[in-house]
């Protein structure tokens, strides 16, 4: 139930897409795995990883993206799963604590958060993200300074919401606290001033609105208002799901406050992030990137192709491999010829080259000029 | 082979890690880590009138913001809830005793001299009231915690 109750194996980089001083870092760590179930772990990472680098827009932000994977070996498998709330009665000696049934609610997974950030600090301090995966089948996680999740089927959600709040300063898009339909009193209309948060506002004024950019002049703002303001509102979307508007029902309060979209990862899991979150999130990620990347192209196993390209002036560049994110090799780039051109421009004749034996999604990258 | 990759000229960027503990409304910094990293860059210097949240500001030495990041309320009043039910896949329910660790990064920067928190009340019921100093931290201070 403490540190007594396992160790730390190390650290290892999972995904070098540069160095750590100049990219944006997630650290995921373990609980509930002992040191003979640490592979495990190693495979529950590149899941994530997978899911991660699927999502929009961390799809197209990978080369900015560093996963750092910290091995904690516990003493036992699994979490504390109390029988109080309705659980296996189970009791887990792990190193960070991990336990369901936290505030008396089974799902409520967490770990000790104060332990998790010592581990970082004296292994990873670079961390921008810390994530720690619990070995445990049972749905359930928590977040915070660190997101908690398990490994059960859709898990994985409650890792992105809540990278949505920790790396990015998002608001809960829901329009309830405790839920809908659970007679929740003060929670009826918001009457606070402007939410700092990105992607909640109470301000309807179309000159003013923080996202009024996204909203086309056909929307309606509000774009939906709630009738009843003692319920969240039943209405269905009445426009094409990705119309950016000002959906009334956002932030804990069933009207007076507003979501970009009608749906978003910050709503309710399993959608994708609205396109105001999708934005903060780019712009957010964005200065870690190298300064600019192009064409992204699949190579099959062994495959090449011959490039030329011509550029104004002498750039720095190369191909990188992008999905899968494991690092590697897998892309050879060579310039077998270079032409200086009289208007001062350069050719480049290229080929790239996958070495490995499985298809590999590249492009070029190249730094400031 | 490659010949001519130039890498991006980037000079290394500084960061403090700033590890904080609280309980109830209590806030204390137990330590301070000098990281080479790049951070997210500053959001608008200064709040709107009345602006609700958390955020967080290094300021120079006569007051005037260099950086301010807006963050999730690291400080749980209450916590998120999550089901497979896929009509209520999250929801809240009240932390009556907050307690628990969190982490700022901010630049290490010449002109910085002051760490500023700044929250709504530290009360569920509160959340929505204008943000306001929470704590002040002097970074000659940071320094000792190093």
């Amino acid at each position: 139930m403490s540190t007594a109750d396992g160790n730390v194996i190390g650290t290892t980089q999972v995904v070098d897409h540069g160095p750590a001083s100049q990219r944006w870092n997630l650290v995921i760590l373990s609980d509930g795995y002992q040191q003979n179930q640490l592979p495990q772990f190693h495979n529950d990472v590149q899941s994530f990883i997978a899911t991660l680098f699927q999502t929009p827009p961390f799809d197209e932000l990978a080369c900015a993206i560093n996963v750092f994977r910290i091995d904690v070996a516990s003493t036992d498998s699994g979490a504390d799963d109390p029988a109080a709330c309705g659980g296996t009665g189970a009791t887990a000696r792990t190193y960070f604590d991990a336990s369901f049934c936290n505030s008396g609610i089974q799902r409520l997974l967490e770990v000790n958060d104060a332990t998790v950030h010592s581990v970082v600090n004296a292994q990873m301090p670079q961390a921008h993200m810390i994530m720690v995966i619990v070995n445990s089948p049972v749905y359930g996680g928590s977040g915070g300074g660190v997101a908690t999740f398990s490994l059960a089927a859709g898990a994985n959600e409650i890792a992105l919401h809540e990278m949505g709040h920790t790396a990015f300063g998002f608001a809960d898009e829901y329009e309830y606290f405790a839920g809908c339909g659970s007679g929740e009193a003060g929670h009826d209309h918001y009457t606070g001033g402007e939410p700092s948060q990105p992607n909640v506002t109470a301000n309807t004024n179309r000159a003013t609105l923080k996202w009024r950019d996204l909203v086309q002049t056909a929307t309606p703002l509000p774009t939906t208002s709630n009738a009843n303001c003692a319920q969240c509102d039943p209405q269905g979307n009445p426009l094409p799901a990705a119309t950016v508007g000002a959906y009334e029902g956002a932030f804990y309060n069933h009207c007076g406050a507003y979501r970009p979209q009608f749906n978003c990862r910050m709503r309710s899991l399993g959608n994708p992030y609205c396109a105001v979150c999708q934005r903060v999130i780019r712009q957010t990620i964005t200065p870690f990137m190298d300064s600019w990347t192009w064409g992204t192209n699949t190579l099959g196993p062994g495959q090449s192709q011959r490039w030329w390209l011509w550029w104004p002036g002498y750039p720095g560049f190369e191909g990188i491999g992008v999905q899968p994110a494991t690092p590697g090799g897998e892309i050879r780039f060579e310039i077998p010829g270079m032409q200086m051109n009289a208007d001062g421009s350069t050719t480049y004749f290229l080929t790239v080259t996958n070495v490995s034996s499985f298809a590999v999604q590249w492009h070029f990258r190249g730094g400031a000029l | 082979m490659v010949e001519n990759i130039q890498p991006a000229d980037t000079p290394p960027n500084r960061a403090l890690r700033l590890t904080f503990e609280y309980e109830g409304s209590s806030v204390r910094l137990v330590s301070s880590q000098t990281v080479d990293m790049i951070l997210p860059p500053s959001h608008p210097l200064e709040a709107r009138e009345n602006e609700t949240g958390f955020w967080f500001t290094l300021a120079d030495a006569a007051g005037k913001p260099v950086y301010r990041r807006i963050v999730q309320n690291p400080i749980r009043l209450d916590r998120e809830v999550f089901s497979q039910d896929p009509k209520k896949s999250i929801h809240r329910l009240d932390q009556p005793k907050p307690k628990g660790s969190f982490v700022v990064l901010v630049p290490d920067v010449a002109p910085a001299r002051t760490l500023i928190l700044f929250s709504h009340p530290l009360e569920l019921k509160s959340a929505a009231a204008p943000a306001r100093e929470l704590r002040r931290f002097n970074l000659s201070e940071l320094e000792k915690k190093q």
